[in-house]
């Protein structure tokens, strides 16, 4: 055994100064490095949270001194680098093992133990071993010297409360959302849990439902519901995907939109406060005066431009001709139901929200370039897939509409609102939901931030539902932005580099001395991530494994497993059940 | 017969003689003819009769024996030619700094063993090969100039020692890395200003 360094200070709270063996290298030690440490009675683990060189101001001067040669430099560094330089590193304290047991650390490793090279039986001894039901690697631990064992994640209790995947964009946040995943499909696969696990996923980039892309938008592995495409239903509200790749067409459905979506999305319009003041009396005279009911929004969009528009599609035929039965008004004066609504709004709510509505409802308009219908309903298609036990798993992936928030927004919140609704129905007539329903939610601050959690169905889900079984995995760029609440939900973490203090601070807060691991995440390099809660052992930073790796051994179970269902219903054939 | 043995066969090989000790420090009688052959950091080996110390100059002096001192307003030949016995009247004092011994196996150790006498005879180590079991005992070692320096000598008197010693080092340039890790090795832990010492190497050896 090696020795590479000794305890020097330090405390559990500040985090263990280690000072290395002079014939160490300083650059061997990573920062978010595991270690060991040799204690008297216990053997530690800690994550490097700092390193550093001390020297006092002559020594440095021999190295830049012009008067000493080259040769002498090499020489002095060569006889005298412990006499010219301390080189320490500054350890948090993870956990602890005696005898096998190993424990969060609550103890100090005695004044000059050893700092040894972590083995990989100690990483089994602290982590566990992948054993393909509840335990799957998700990566290989950052240690000085590369440990070709790796760290599992217990699926189990990962699924069983929320958890939050934190990261700066292109850091891999979508790499670890698609393993993931692929490792609850898998689990749900082999496990007997009484509830089926059924995944949601809010897929902004169309990465899970089609192809992962590297950073020049080229697709370099297939996402997890390609991948398992017999056991998901991929929806995309992009004709052209739906139409080439296969996936279901998901088009709004304009009677579903409630006031709060409106009020949501208005923000990234540009749309005024005033308007919104005034939104509910626009949609009370709308729906109820005009007896426009659950096509109110129309109501509130609706001008002659968007007359010509509806009338070019057989969506917007039928709209047209709905509104006009509901207005007994002969289709042709359908356009001039703006003046009527201004008017409206003038008589009862004033001139100020008559003209709030003609300025501002027209920056809401684009809501209408989004694929509609006031006919089909497929957000209830997918709940009922969600709440049955032989449902399937669902993507909701936006392709060309990547970039369409308030897209995205309303999709999620008409799913999230009509889940809810279901599960609450549900409730009320005694009956548990079959399934546990996880929602990968990307960009979720835009749903769970400090003002819109409240209003937000996610919200409501986050709150009121996890004891019914329904979950989030919460993906953001923007920890910092999301409601406390929320964070303080998240059981698992993982966290990948960031850089904005508040961002770091809120990833990282319930790491037990989340403080100790603060200056870790800025330097983490792409696919490092820190992981801490419920679903490892003790916090870790992990390479996060090769997902092309990972793509083929989901590929190799996908296809034993269609080929077990080809045997299955070959023999119901054969016994003549089929 | 060793080198130091035929350092010692001739008595009129000495130098000098031991005049003082105090401590570290040996005042050496430096016979008048051979006071031009010192230079500061020049190794004096004194021939006592057990372990036999060395040290290395660290002052000269020439002083009159008596305390009086008479201008003559004379060049050094006039005054030769006037006075051929003047220096029975003068002192030839140079001051050296116990740094090594050489012990009863004819080794080299750079430590102090025991004092020497008044009156001992005391040797110039001048010879390559002598030089060369100073330097070299074993293995490089400049240890010495570690009691050197803590007994007083400072970056001025090594600078001496240096070019007194300058033509050996020379001839061991093939060798100058171990030289240079033995003597670094050796002054880390010395109270003297390693970049100045490691400053006049450069100058002077071009090292």
């Amino acid at each position: 055994m090696k020795i590479l360094g000794k305890v020097v200070s330090g405390s559990l709270n500040k985090g263990i100064k280690v000072v290395l063996h002079a014939d160490e290298s300083i650059e061997s030690y990573p920062i978010g490095s595991l270690i060991t440490i040799r204690g008297e009675n216990y053997t530690y683990l800690g994550i490097i949270t700092d390193a550093g060189i001390t020297s006092d101001d002559t020594n440095a001067y021999y190295m830049v001194n012009p008067r000493i040669s080259n040769l002498v430099k090499d020489l002095l560094l060569k006889t005298s680098k412990d006499v010219l330089r301390t080189q320490w590193v500054e350890i948090a304290l993870l956990a602890q093992s005696s005898g096998g047991n190993a424990n969060l650390a609550d103890t100090v490793p005695c004044f000059a133990s050893s700092l040894v090279e972590t083995n990989e039986n100690e990483i089994r001894e602290f982590f566990g071993t992948e054993n393909r039901l509840n335990l799957w690697g998700i990566g290989y631990p950052k240690t000085p010297k590369d440990i070709l064992v790796e760290i599992p994640i217990d699926v189990k209790k990962l699924v069983s409360l929320s958890f939050g995947i934190f990261g700066k964009s292109g850091t891999g946040k979508t790499f670890l959302g698609n393993l993931l995943a692929g490792y609850i499909v898998m689990y749900d696969l082999v496990s007997e849990e009484d509830k089926k696990l059924k995944l949601l996923i809010f897929d902004m980039h169309t990465e899970y439902a089609l192809e992962l892309k590297d950073n020049m938008g080229n697709p370099i592995a297939d996402g997890v519901a390609k991948i398992f495409k017999m056991h998901f239903l991929r929806y995309t509200p992009d004709e052209e995907i739906a139409r080439e790749r296969n996936l279901h067409l998901l088009k709004l459905n304009l009677r579903n939109i409630t006031l709060d979506d409106i009020t949501m999305i208005a923000p990234i319009f540009g749309v005024s406060p005033a308007f919104l003041q005034y939104l509910r009396g626009y949609k009370q005279i709308i729906s109820k005066e005009l007896k426009l009911g659950d096509l109110w929004v129309i109501g509130l969009l609706l001008d002659e431009t968007l007359v010509d528009r509806l009338n070019n599609s057989e969506d917007g035929r039928k709209i047209l001709d709905q509104l006009s039965v509901r207005l007994n008004m002969d289709r042709d004066f359908i356009s001039n139901l703006r003046n009527r609504i201004y008017e409206r709004i003038k008589s009862k709510l004033g001139v100020g929200a008559a003209q709030a509505f003609i300025t501002q409802s027209t920056k809401l308009r684009r809501i209408m370039e989004y694929p509609f219908t006031v006919e089909e309903d497929p957000i209830s298609e997918i709940v009922e897939n969600l709440v049955k036990k032989d449902g399937m798993h669902i993507t909701i992936s936006l392709g060309k509409y990547e970039k369409e928030m308030p897209l995205y927004m309303l999709i999620a919140n008409l799913i999230a609102r009509k889940l809810r609704e279901k599960i609450i129905e549900k409730s009320l007539k005694g009956e548990e939901l079959e399934t546990k329903i996880i929602i990968f939610l990307e960009e979720a601050h835009n749903f769970l931030g400090r003002e819109t959690y409240r209003t937000s169905p996610f919200g409501d889900i986050a709150r009121e539902m996890r004891k019914k079984g329904v979950i989030l995995c919460v993906i953001d760029q923007r920890p910092s932005e999301l409601d406390p609440d929320v964070i303080s939900m998240l059981w698992t973490n993982f966290v990948f580099a960031l850089t904005e203090k508040h961002d770091i601070n809120t990833a990282v807060l319930g790491a037990p001395r989340s403080h100790l691991f603060e200056k870790i995440i800025p330097v983490l390099r792409n696919r490092e991530v820190f992981i801490y809660g419920q679903a490892v052992r003790f916090p870790v930073i992990v390479k996060i494994r090769d997902y092309k790796v990972a793509e083929d051994f989901f590929k190799n179970e996908s296809r034993k497993l269609a080929s077990k269902i080809e045997e299955s219903i070959e023999m119901l054939r054969k016994q003549g059940l089929l | 017969m060793t080198s130091w043995d035929y350092l010692f066969r001739r008595k009129d090989n000495a130098v000098g003689e031991v005049a003082g000790i105090e401590s570290s420090k040996i005042e050496i009688y430096v016979y008048p003819e051979h006071f031009d052959k010192i230079r500061i950091g020049s190794i004096f080996l004194i021939n006592s009769d057990d372990v036999k110390p060395i040290g290395l100059v660290l002052r000269l002096a020439h002083t009159s024996r008596y305390g009086s001192f008479t201008p003559m307003r004379m060049t050094r030949s006039e005054i030769q030619r006037a006075y051929p016995d003047l220096e029975k009247y003068h002192m030839f004092v140079s001051t050296i700094i116990y740094t090594s011994h050489l012990g009863r196996d004819q080794k080299i150790r750079h430590f102090r063993a025991s004092a020497p006498r008044l009156h001992d005879l005391v040797y110039l180590v001048n010879d390559k090969e002598l030089l060369d079991a100073f330097f070299r005992p074993e293995m490089w070692d400049f240890n010495f100039l570690r009691y050197f320096f803590d007994e007083g000598a400072g970056v001025l008197e090594f600078r001496d020692f240096l070019y007194t010693h300058k033509e050996y080092f020379q001839s061991r340039e093939a060798e100058k890395e171990e030289i240079l890790e033995a003597m670094i090795n050796s002054l880390l832990t010395s109270s003297v200003d390693l970049r100045l010492i490691l400053q006049e190497i450069g100058e002077i050896l071009g090292w």
